[in-house]
């Protein structure tokens, strides 16, 4: 019997288990997003009139640097703890959640990139890189992407005439204006085929959006993640015909590159009745990063669920969070959500 | 303060064994390697108290057995978040003959005769102390390992060849 158990043992010795340094950070990132789900909720509803209110940066880094705070615990000596993934979130988000752990924050105007459109009020980069060990009270620099003028209107053309009590939760309004489909990898749409246009983008007669912070409970902790929710509203057959040229393009292009990475598009399921509403279908988005960005896995996937009902077509985008797709049931019931109010009340009022 | 290198050497000096654990109870590495790391962040997030144990091994094992048991299931979406942000790299071959067999017989075995059993054969421990951590009597453990060894050999014994057709007298080594 020992012999046994002898040969498991030395079975154990040859798997691979990931080092202590490594689990460290990995439990200290946990713990910073249980801690900053909270604040970050909070932060993404106040985030966009913050952002409005004043303007971001028009110089280079090298001369506006801005120091926010230097907030943090009271410690006779500083922790060593990982630093949390920012990128991507606006400067107030990152601001919060970076203070929340202790570490001083100092914000620069990032210059803009070579190609592609910035996400303006997004942090771009941060130094020194998340999930590293460094002590609580460091400054932590941040990189946000500007300009964006105070009062800035949408370049989008959608007359956003949907009642926002449709969406489950509406933190910051979507600009579709704003995504490039050709660069841009975090779009609220899945556009399979860049840059077609599908036909039945003439037949909307109105199309809203709303990106949102949802939390999810995994082993009792509470996390936060992102859903995109947008409802547009066609004529004539334009909905049933959105679906039908959305699937025809996942089938033809199969995947596209897009700033450094491949996003591939493929159906999950489709459905004429079953699923939800008259129409449903669901696409899973798969990013493969050629090297493994920053804070993030190099392989993600994340879910889309695209529900007809009558004129209308409810689009939720999983945008997951630290590149980490969100629950199914999260984006299942926010859609199901979505549609009961849509069913309930479809009145075009604000 | 937490102390990392106080957490690093206790993960260097327990993580195999408790993996081992974690297998044996289990039946697949894939997730006894999720519960491993799993109970060691839990560790680390209460390493400043967890250091001042006497034996931190023992209430590593308590969070292993627990995840086990009745907690595994939740940690699908975790499996899937930490292969893609950390992916293993699979270059360690699949378990061997014997292994799967040891597995297999053990899952057959009521739950607390295999973590018995996993407990004695694999972290050492003796019976008053596999007691102790079951909340049960050293007699009832004895019968557990009897009983569990006995499903073991035979379950062990029916494939050909085996060398446990050999072993006629399992261990009766108790200490």
């Amino acid at each position: 019997m020992k012999e046994f158990f002898d040969q498991l043992r030395d079975e154990a010795e040859q798997r691979e288990l990931p080092q202590p340094a490594e689990v460290r950070a990995r439990g200290d990132r946990r713990v910073a997003r249980r801690g900053a789900a909270g604040a970050f909720s909070l932060a993404v509803v106040m985030a966009g009139g913050f952002i409005a209110a004043r303007p971001l940066f028009h110089e280079p880094p090298s001369v506006t640097a801005d120091r926010v705070s230097s907030a943090g615990p009271h410690m006779s000596a500083p922790e060593t703890i990982a630093v949390p993934n920012v990128v991507g979130l606006s400067r107030s988000e990152a601001t919060t959640v970076l203070q929340q752990q202790g570490f001083k924050v100092q914000v620069m105007a990032a210059s803009p990139p070579p190609s592609g459109s910035p996400q303006a009020g997004k942090v771009r980069q941060q130094d020194p890189v998340s999930a590293k060990l460094i002590p609580s009270e460091t400054t932590v620099t941040i990189w946000v992407d500007g300009p964006q003028e105070p009062g800035r209107v949408c370049a989008d053309k959608y007359p956003k005439q949907l009642a926002t009590t449709l969406f489950v939760k509406a933190d910051t309004e979507i600009c579709y204006a704003d995504v490039d489909p050709l660069t841009t990898i975090s779009e609220s749409l899945p556009v399979p085929c860049p840059p077609s246009v599908l036909p039945s983008e003439s037949l909307i007669e109105d199309r809203r959006g709303f990106t949102a912070v949802f939390e999810e409970i995994v082993e009792k902790v509470r996390f936060p993640t992102v859903l995109d929710q947008t409802i547009s509203k066609y004529k004539g057959t334009g909905a049933k015909d959105y679906l039908t040229e959305l699937a025809g393009d996942i089938t033809r292009c199969k995947s596209v590159m897009r700033s450094g990475a491949r996003i591939a598009y493929s159906i999950v399921a489709q459905s004429q009745q079953d699923m939800l509403g008259d129409q449903s279908l669901l696409i899973d988005v798969e990013r493969r990063h050629a090297t493994k960005p920053e804070g993030g896995p190099q392989i993600a996937n994340f879910r889309v669920l695209v529900v007809r009902t009558g004129l209308y077509v409810i689009v939720v985008y999983d945008k997951g969070w630290e590149g980490n797709g969100s629950l199914p049931g999260t984006i299942l019931d926010t859609a199901r959500e979505m549609l009961r109010r849509l069913t309930v009340s479809p009145s075009p009022s604000r | 303060m937490r102390n990392a290198d106080g957490f690093d050497e206790c993960y260097r000096s327990t993580s195999r064994r408790l993996l081992s654990y974690a297998y044996a109870l289990t039946g697949d590495w894939a997730q006894a390697q999720d519960l491993v790391q799993e109970t060691y962040l839990k560790a680390w997030r209460q390493w400043s108290r967890l250091s001042e144990y006497e034996d931190i091994e023992a209430w590593l094992r308590l969070v292993v057995s627990r995840l086990a048991t009745d907690a595994w299931r939740r940690l699908a979406r975790w499996r899937k978040v930490l292969r893609l942000s950390h992916p293993l790299e699979h270059t360690v071959a699949g378990p061997s003959e014997q292994t799967v067999l040891l597995t297999r017989a053990l899952a057959a075995l009521p739950p607390g005769q295999r973590q018995a059993i996993a407990m004695h054969y694999l972290m050492d421990l003796s019976v008053n102390r596999i007691a102790e951590e079951l909340g049960t009597s050293p007699n009832t453990i004895k019968s557990w390992l009897a009983r569990g060894r006995a499903a073991l050999a035979a379950a062990l014994a029916d494939k050909p060849d085996s060398p446990m057709i050999a072993i006629s007298s399992l261990g009766c080594d108790l200490p």
